[in-house]
């Protein structure tokens, strides 16, 4: 077979014009790899800061928490202030349940629940025994604890993204409580039953999803 | 018995193995004292303690508020200048976080406890912490002092969160010391769960 040499074309000789070592460098350094950036945040306020955006970042643990809030404040003294002491005791339970390993049965269904239920409750304005009412909230406080209790990001400070999502979730009753005195006004009193109403459809979307 | 032994030792060795103690000092520029002031200050699990055992205090009432307040930071004291002497204790923070929880639900509950238990309660709360921190004085070159500055520092915390305690009188203000109570308590509850994750 003859070989056959072709003469290098114009276009060939200008590319290897440009195989020098110098370029060669260049390239080299254009394929080192970047740092990528793209952890988590590290350190004491990482934690503190992840475990306070937390639970504000999922609309369903939010409509739950602040619809404790509204519930309490309208069914006034004692169970005002009992609803919100009890639920993060109640939530942190369930995110010791989570953390050790302990599985409970459809918690998205649980915590989409919590939304309608409680949103029905401020809608109906229905005025339950104070044990009661401290059962349901405290029963679906677990749900959200073992959710959300325990999605703390790797290489964070624990005991600080506890204190922030604890903080979060307390300052997100208080929300509601805030709003829900509004219930001393009549025109108030009709208004906590439409937030009632949002809290329960918004509940009805998430429990949409989680059966979807 | 000697098989009984045998099989143990592997875990007898297992458990002398060194863990990493993360435990020094943080430089305040100002000298011992300060440093241990400021190890107290950027500590938040002895922090919370000391929160919790100040508002227990002056939830239960001015006598026992100041017992609490004198003995708290003299155990927690003596216990870390008995660590440095002795070698520092490790391993009590499953204990820390048990503590926490229960003044977390004790303050929650409204409970006021004698002053006579409330003190066993703050030298058992400053034993604890005093013990588990010496390691960190260890470290420094004047333990003696900076454990002092955190000790300074314990008084003068229990001192000002028990008198805040025992000054409120609205109802909403004592409610608002029942749910802090409460949020002691869920945070503890949290942090006994990392800790049987292996997180903590």
């Amino acid at each position: 077979m003859t070989d056959i040499r072709l003469p290098p074309s114009r276009s060939t000789r200008g590319y290897q014009r440009w195989i020098s070592p110098r370029n060669l460098l260049a390239v080299l350094v254009l394929l080192a790899p970047m740092t990528a950036l793209a952890h988590v945040e590290g350190g004491a306020a990482g934690g503190f800061l992840s475990g306070m955006s937390h639970p504000v970042s999922g609309l369903d643990h939010v409509l739950a928490m602040v619809a404790v809030g509204l519930w309490g404040a309208q069914l006034g003294a004692p169970a005002i202030w009992l609803l919100p002491v009890a639920f993060p005791l109640m939530m942190a339970f369930g995110g010791l349940l989570g953390l050790s390993g302990i599985e409970l049965p459809a918690v998205e269904l649980g915590i989409a629940l919590s939304a309608v239920i409680l949103g029905a409750l401020i809608l109906g304005a229905i005025r339950l025994p104070l044990a009661a009412a401290l059962l349901i909230v405290g029963f679906f406080a677990i749900f959200h604890g073992h959710a959300h209790g325990a999605e703390m990001s790797p290489g964070q400070s624990a005991i600080l993204y506890s204190i922030g999502f604890v903080i979060a979730t307390g300052l997100l009753h208080a929300a509601g409580i805030g709003v829900g005195l509004i219930h001393r006004w009549d025109t108030g009193r009709v208004a906590l039953r439409g937030a009632g109403a949002v809290v329960m459809a918004g509940g009805a979307f998430f429990l949409w999803n989680a059966l979807a | 018995m000697m098989r009984a032994v045998a099989g143990l030792l592997p875990l007898a060795l297992l458990a002398t193995l060194p863990v990493p103690a993360y435990a020094h000092l943080v430089n305040s520029g100002l000298g011992p004292f300060y440093n241990g002031t400021l190890h107290l200050l950027l500590s938040p699990a002895d922090l919370l303690a000391v929160l919790a055992v100040g508002l227990l205090a002056g939830q239960s009432g001015k006598a026992s508020a100041r017992w609490a307040a004198t003995v708290l930071p003299l155990v927690w004291g003596g216990a870390a200048l008995a660590g440095l002497a002795l070698g520092a204790v490790t391993g009590l923070g499953p204990l820390q976080v048990v503590l926490l929880i229960l003044l977390g639900v004790l303050v929650a509950a409204g409970v006021q406890l004698s002053p006579s238990v409330m003190a066993s309660l703050g030298a058992l709360t400053g034993l604890v912490h005093g013990l588990e921190n010496a390691g960190a004085f260890v470290a420094s070159d004047s333990g003696l002092v900076a454990v002092a500055g955190a000790a300074a520092a314990v008084l003068v915390l229990t001192l000002l969160i028990a008198a805040l305690a025992v000054s409120l009188r609205a109802a909403w203000t004592r409610i608002a010391l029942r749910v802090g109570g409460s949020w002691i308590a869920a945070i503890g509850m949290l942090m006994l769960g990392w800790l049987l994750q292996g997180t903590s």
